[in-house]
């Protein structure tokens, strides 16, 4: 089991549709200015991708919640992030 | 999502609950009392039930599945096919009747009631499980649909019987002659079939699309039964205020179509997807995507392919540029042909599918829509020359 | 809501459940609200739970709380590519003295705890997320919440909210965390026959390994990796500092897969079944990254405080203490009529300076820095004394002054011996 989606296939999630917890606020600014897309790489779910051009795509399925893209957006402070509604999002069983 | 005040007042009703069967704490269900299985006389049960699911004059494709399946264990048992129609007293309920018969019911028991004129969970389950216990099928069998769901976990629970959800196949086990439900567990790894030994009826609720359609036979005779419920307006608490349909007018048939195209992220840029929309119109089929790009925006959300997507079972699926993760796969593995289109030869997708095209979508996607094209032109082409015969297949 | 309430506990993890708990025996009148489905479903821990902080608040909960295995053997690897050295403490089965830790499922715990909480007279409400505080003026006087006609209000609101801290930080009472202060850790259960457990970890029946690991398995990132074993699980992870896999480019899932593939650590899971992935964040920035923990009508206790003393990876007990000592503080003014003004909360404070909690904190306040600064100990060193031992446990004839010769100068040429010298000082340093 190496791919990240296969991993978080085993989790149990409330999808709630059509409301995406984490927004990025301005996409121009992922791909025209930021340097170091770290979110691309270091979000435990995936979440984040890089196009060629330097954009990057947000996709909140498999969103574990951690936090570390807000925190590592910290130059352009581009992630507008809160918890899914109340019951939403992934639900560990065992933690 | 309910408000603070009627959050509050469900938690406090379920610690009531909770001290008088001390089970299953803080889960707001309320158990039936268990029978005990030995109460059960199996013998007296008999027949195969399928829950006609209509709703707003329209039956769901679903009941006519279902009803092709449960031909199949009826026909094993010697028992015969029942169909259940609950509806309003008008010609919409008389319609799903007949085409029950039309589709395999050898009887079908009517339910009409202004009370059922649209669907609520509480006097559709009134009188279904009034009718299961009046008439005692071993078997009931109902659609995985938003309604069917509900309906089935309601009735299930009143009736306090087993219910396994979301199947993939049905058959009968001769020793015991009882149901075997099989379904996946497990994210997909594992089959499990599931037998409900000691209770009645059976239930099991099937996916859409993953039973074949029967075809129906007009010819058919069957006998519908009138059956009266004791249903009265006052009792149900919840009112139908208004409906509103989806505004979308991109509505997708995806469901239904014999021919997919998908694409995914390997498509690069949203721009790029039409060519999967162009390859589909020129095949005469729907076109999808994959999750992430319907969450990215590329699509609408009802043309998602995938686990909390659309299940489909075209007779042929073209996926370029999805690389194939679990999800994805849960949806289309039901294709009769699945050709992907990749340019990463180790994509999960390249092993399940039937044909695995090496290449860079961008390219291939064209050059088929293109050949597509010429073909089809000659065709048509010829055949107007040679007279009215058009090309059986396109 | 119209209901009024004494306390509002912004959440049902250990930190809040253990306030909500205590309030509630107390006597008052408490609001818990829980943003998961259930409690723990929005939790992640290795798990380690220090029975000491729970008896606190339950006596005898040993008893009847879901607990897993009772550790009797502590394994620390330092780990180079494919090898490791490490030291190793097993205590005796067959001891007196009762088990001070316990491997737990964090989502069990939760659970169970939050029905004696809810015995005790709390009423919770589930898949309920606090959005922000409802303030007048200064004074906090209850939250608001993500439901319709969702504000509640309440004397006093306990923000156990977990690490994000995410409430606080909207209504301005502190902060917001930052990357350098936070580690991002990922998690595997890995599910194996009871037996199999017992057998390839050497431990019958309810007893059970804990595993640490250090080293080239975080790639030069300051990290740590674990494996704990619960009865018919194993607990797989690995955590290093947000700022790390930044600077690293490395992605936690790669981090994870590589550690279960190290030879150390494959043959132990071979066979399980996975059946979960999770992820969380840790406050590892320690003494002085804590932020204000009172105010006008709140407290935060719990990892929405930074509470983790991340040295011993103590965060659970933390929580609970803390969690304890703001509720005792909030029951002792309720009994005096007293207001829950922040003059009056400092109490609570001083509680926490006079217990473990500051105490442990403030002795390892310089440890982040410093190995930030000094990622040789989690590098070169484990290289070196792998080889060291290698080197030392082969027998090929060269006789043993050659050997451990050949070992000084190894280290020399890493480090040099001015860089050993201070090496050894910066340790006894951070740890005195």
């Amino acid at each position: 089991m190496n791919r990240v989606e296969e991993k978080l296939f085993e989790n149990r999630y409330r999808v709630d549709e059509g409301r995406a917890h984490i927004r990025i606020k301005e996409p121009d600014v992922c791909r025209d200015e930021c340097e170091t897309p770290s979110c691309t790489w270091a979000c435990p779910a995936g979440c984040y991708s890089l196009g060629d051009d330097g954009s990057v795509t947000l996709s909140t399925d498999g969103c574990l919640e951690c936090g570390t893209c807000r925190l590592l957006c910290n130059e352009h402070f581009n992630v507008e992030w809160s918890y899914p509604r109340g019951g939403y999002g992934v639900l560990y069983k065992f933690g | 999502m309910s408000g603070i005040d009627e959050a509050a007042k469900g938690v406090a009703g379920t610690a009531a609950g909770d001290a008088n069967t001390g089970a299953g704490a803080g889960d707001g269900t309320s158990a039936a009392a268990p029978r005990r299985g030995s109460d059960v006389d199996l013998g007296a049960w008999r027949g195969v039930w399928v829950n006609v699911e209509l709703e707003r004059g329209r039956v769901h494709p679903v009941s006519w599945e279902l009803l092709g399946e449960g031909r199949k264990l009826a026909d094993h048992l010697g028992v015969p096919l029942s169909g259940v129609v609950l509806g309003p007293d008008d010609a919409s309920t008389d319609a799903a009747a007949a085409d029950a018969i039309r589709y395999g019911a050898d009887v079908v028991h009517v339910v009409r009631d202004p009370v059922l004129a649209h669907y609520r969970t509480d006097p559709y389950t009134k009188a279904l499980t009034e009718l299961v216990e009046r008439r005692r099928p071993e078997i009931l069998l109902l659609g995985a649909t938003t309604l069917g769901r509900d309906l089935a976990g309601a009735v299930a629970t009143t009736l306090g019987t087993g219910l396994t959800a979301d199947c993939t196949e049905l058959r009968i086990d001769d020793e015991t002659r009882s149901l075997a439900a099989t379904r996946p567990t497990f994210g997909g790894t594992l089959l499990c079939t599931i037998h409900t030994l000691e209770y009645r009826p059976q239930m099991a609720t099937v996916r859409p699309r993953v039973m074949a359609m029967p075809k129906p036979d007009d010819a058919r005779e069957g006998t519908v039964i009138d059956e009266r419920v004791a249903l009265d307006e006052a009792d149900v608490v919840t009112k139908i205020l208004s409906y509103i349909p989806d505004a979308d007018a991109d509505k997708a048939q995806l469901a239904w179509a014999d021919i997919v195209v998908a694409g995914g992220r390997g498509l690069g840029k949203p721009e790029n997807f039409r060519l999967v929309e162009e390859l589909a119109q020129v095949l005469g089929g729907e076109y999808g995507g994959s999750r992430p790009v319907a969450q990215a925006g590329w699509i609408p959300p009802e043309r998602q392919i995938g686990q909390t997507g659309k299940t489909i079972r075209p007779k042929l699926y073209i996926a370029a540029g999805i690389s194939g993760a679990i999800q994805h796969r849960v949806g289309v593995e039901g294709s009769d042909v699945i050709v992907a289109i990749n340019n990463d030869p180790n994509a999960p997708i390249m092993e399940f599918a039937t044909y695995a095209i090496v290449g860079d979508a961008l390219q291939i996607l064209p050059a088929l829509t293109e050949s597509l094209r010429e073909r089809k032109a000659r065709r048509s082409g010829a055949g107007a020359h040679a007279g009215r015969e058009a090309p059986a297949d396109a | 809501m119209a209901e009024r309430f004494d306390a509002i506990v912004v959440g049902a993890g250990p930190s809040g459940n253990t306030a909500a708990y205590v309030m509630a025996k107390a006597g008052m009148k408490v609001l818990q609200l829980e943003r998961g489905e259930y409690p723990g479903s929005k939790n992640v821990q290795g798990a380690i739970l220090y029975v000491d902080a729970l008896e606190a608040v339950i006596p005898n909960c040993r008893k009847q709380a879901p607990l897993e295995r009772a550790i009797i053997e502590q394994r620390m690897w330092l780990m180079d590519d494919r090898s490791h050295v490490g030291s190793h403490y097993r205590g005796a089965t067959d001891a007196d003295e009762q088990p001070t830790r316990y491997t737990v499922i964090r989502a069990n715990l939760d659970k169970w705890f939050s029905k004696k909480v809810q015995e005790a007279g709390a009423l919770l409400i589930c898949e309920t997320t606090v959005v922000e505080l409802l303030k007048e003026g200064k004074q906090v006087v209850g939250v608001r919440t993500d439901r319709a006609n969702g504000d509640i209000r309440a004397d006093v609101v306990v923000l156990a909210d977990g690490v994000n801290s995410l409430v606080a930080t909207k209504s301005g009472l502190r902060p917001p965390i930052q990357a350098k202060d936070v580690a991002l850790a990922v998690k595997e259960m890995h599910f194996l026959p009871k037996a199999t457990i017992e057998e390839r970890f050497n431990i019958p029946g309810e007893h059970g390994v804990v595993i640490e690991m250090f080293g080239k398995i975080t790639k030069g990132m300051v990290g740590t990796g674990f494996l704990y074993t619960n009865k018919e699980s194993v607990s797989v992870g690995v955590g290093c500092m947000v700022d790390d896999f930044r600077s690293a480019r490395v992605s936690p899932y790669q981090l994870l897969e590589e550690l279960k593939q190290h030879p150390s650590v494959k043959p132990l899971i071979a066979g399980s079944e996975v059946k979960e992935y999770s992820a969380h964040l840790i406050p590892e920035g320690g003494y002085n990254a804590i932020p204000p923990v009172h105010g006008d009508g709140w407290v935060i206790c719990g990892d929405s405080g930074g509470f983790v003393n991340a040295v011993h990876r103590e965060g659970s007990n933390l929580a609970m203490t803390t969690g304890r000592l703001a509720a005792e503080t909030i029951v002792a003014l309720r009994d005096e009529g007293k207001a829950y003004t922040a003059s009056n909360l400092k109490r609570y404070r001083k509680a926490l300076e006079k217990s473990f909690v500051m105490k442990d904190l403030r002795k390892y306040r310089d440890v982040p820095e410093i190995l930030h600064g000094n990622r040789q100990f989690l590098t070169t060193y484990p290289e070196l004394l792998s080889r060291a031992a290698h080197t030392l446990l082969t027998v090929d004839g060269v006789d043993k002054l050659t050997k451990e010769k050949q070992i000084q100068r190894e280290f020399v040429q890493k480090r040099s011996r001015v860089g050993l010298f201070g090496d050894a000082i910066k340790l006894m340093r951070a740890f005195r």
